[in-house]
């Protein structure tokens, strides 16, 4: 959790949106890559990465119930290691058996072994259905920050076989 | 540090094994008698005989499943037969023609050349060679008995309108009415379960033919005869009965055959220094499997292996590989490997199908729901990470770049899935 621990410690109200609208999922996608660019971690290359790649993952794309990933590759654009947090008022459906979608996670690293640690890290946090459901009910910027700090503290100490 | 070969050959050559006569065990290998099958190899010499006697007694159509000594049964009779007739001074003979991968011009070809008749290989047409046949037939006064060995096996071409095996069934079996005169015997063999209901009515209807089923061996039997083998193959006091009984117990719980059991055998007698054991026979299973397994993946096309692999990676990862799942997976890869994927229709008609009858995986239909129609679920037979393990080497050998999907963050994602 080294790369997570540290980003999340970083973490600021600005990579967080909460109570959101979206049209559709390219919509939600693209709000989640548009945090990270405001937040200079990404081009506006990556953006369009991400949905590019959200559409190559098809059902897959949707890592755990409620849940999207959505990311691109390193080389799409990716300026330094970055998380943004998007809750939607209104779920959107991203054609996967784990839809609807309620909290969209775009993420973002500069190399190839940054990103696929990344990756992995978040998608152990995202395994956990607890933690999946205080997101869920989140309902201020600083409460997710918490929820994913306390997340982050806990890991390792017996919450995490509730997956 | 520079090899000696010579010294390896040397070695290898000198090198003591109990492995006295290893032609024994092969494939190719004709004993002098078939044991536990008696009755059949008796029936279809009586058969024989009778048509020797002048009277058609009607073709043979002999099937059972693989290993079960259908071809060694028609040889051995084979034999006897051409000896006799030619003892005998008998004008008669018997063509054996395996139709394996030949087409149904190559198959008439071939028969014309075990008549001795000149035809090329190539340049004419089906029809050529059956008036060839029938000319050749008109003028001698020879009784024939013509052989089709695998007949399920013949080679469709693009030109074939009618399936290979229903064409040759047709035409043989009414050469009759072209001849004016009695027609050879003709004895078909295969090892399908359904051979009978893959023959056309219109074809069978003249067909006709009396039919032998070569049933499976049990363990004794298996046993007997692997026991009858060794005796001949390995050095006296270099085996006891127990490894053998395991080999036999081995062929039934594994649903393999003789011709696996003997490969085994082989393989197990080459790595002992003085005795065959049963730990020998289980390393030795697991060489030939290894190995079978990796020709057939090797025998694969680039799309089929990469359908392969996203079976296996679904199921290795938990994943139920439905025919959506699967495609997108199989579309990754190709993206992946730069190779242009095939439509979701090219890939469930043409490519699962061939994957399923190399025995890989199996498939089922699966409702998803009222109203909501029906999809295919794969399974894989064989370890999912024995088998993507494979498939990534032949994959990278044949991209010409490594295919390594667990630094491909897609695949990763995929694998992270959390499903309700």
């Amino acid at each position: 959790m080294r790369l997570l621990k540290d980003a999340v410690k970083k973490m600021t109200s600005e990579a967080i949106l909460v109570n959101i609208e979206a049209d559709d999922w390219k919509d939600a996608v693209k709000t989640s890559g548009e945090l990270l660019y405001k937040l200079g971690k990404v081009s506006k290359e990556y953006i369009a990465g991400m949905i590019k790649t959200t559409k190559r993952l098809g059902p897959y794309a949707v890592i755990a119930p409620g849940v999207a990933l959505p990311h691109a590759r390193p080389e799409d654009g990716a300026i330094d290691i970055g998380i943004s947090v998007v809750i939607l008022r209104t779920s959107v459906d991203f054609d996967s058996p784990n839809d609807p979608v309620k909290i969209v996670i775009g993420f973002s690293a500069p190399t190839n072994s940054q990103h696929l640690q990344l990756l992995k890290e978040l998608a152990i946090l995202l395994s956990n259905r607890e933690f999946r459901k205080r997101l869920r009910r989140a309902k201020t910027s600083e409460n997710v920050i918490s929820i994913f700090r306390e997340a982050i503290e806990n890991f390792g100490v017996g919450v995490w076989e509730k997956t | 540090m520079k090899i000696d070969l010579k010294e390896i050959l040397r070695r290898e050559m000198q090198k003591k094994t109990i492995l006295l006569n290893p032609g024994v065990l092969t494939e190719s290998y004709l004993p002098e008698y078939l044991l536990f099958r008696e009755d059949e190899v008796a029936q279809i010499t009586r058969h024989l005989g009778r048509y020797l006697s002048g009277i058609q007694p009607g073709n043979l159509l002999i099937h059972g499943p693989p290993g079960t000594g259908k071809t060694h049964a028609i040889k051995i009779v084979s034999k006897s037969y051409n000896e006799f007739v030619n003892e005998t001074g008998i004008n008669s003979k018997i063509i054996y023609i395996n139709c394996k991968d030949k087409t149904y011009y190559q198959t008439l070809v071939t028969l014309l050349h075990g008549l001795g008749v000149n035809f090329p290989e190539r340049g004419l047409g089906a029809a050529e060679a059956v008036e060839s046949l029938i000319d050749y037939l008109k003028e001698s006064n020879g009784r024939y008995i013509f052989v089709f060995d695998e007949i399920d096996k013949l080679k469709k071409t693009y030109r074939d309108k009618e399936e290979p095996m229903n064409a040759l069934i047709y035409r043989m079996s009414r050469l009759d009415e072209l001849l004016d005169k009695e027609s050879p015997l003709i004895v078909m063999i295969s090892n399908k379960s359904n051979i009978i209901e893959k023959i056309e009515h219109a074809t069978m209807a003249k067909f006709t033919p009396k039919t032998i089923y070569f049933r499976e061996y049990n363990i004794e039997e298996l046993y007997q005869i692997l026991l009858d083998r060794i005796k001949s193959a390995l050095a006296p006091g270099s085996f006891t009965t127990e490894p053998v009984k395991y080999l036999a117990e081995l062929i039934k719980k594994n649903e393999r055959d003789l011709r696996w059991g003997f490969r085994v055998l082989i393989e197990a007698a080459l790595m002992a220094h003085d005795k065959l054991t049963t730990d020998l026979i289980e390393e030795a299973a697991r060489i030939v499997d290894n190995d079978m397994l990796s020709q057939v993946i090797h025998s694969l096309s680039n799309h089929q292996l990469i359908v392969l692999w996203a079976v296996s990676f679904l199921e290795n990862v938990g994943i139920l590989p439905v025919t959506g799942e699967l495609y997108q997976v199989y579309k990754l890869v190709c993206e992946e490997l730069g190779w242009k994927p095939r439509s979701m229709r090219h890939v469930m008609h043409y490519v699962t199908p061939k994957i399923e009858s190399l025995g890989l995986i199996t498939s089922r239909e699966k409702g998803q729901g009222r109203g909501r129609g029906k999809t295919l679920v794969f399974h894989l037979e064989e370890n999912p990470k024995k088998i993507l393990n494979m498939v990534e080497e032949v994959l990278s050998e044949r991209a010409h770049k490594e295919f390594k999907p667990h630094e491909i963050p897609e695949f990763i994602q995929i694998s992270f899935q959390r499903r309700r």
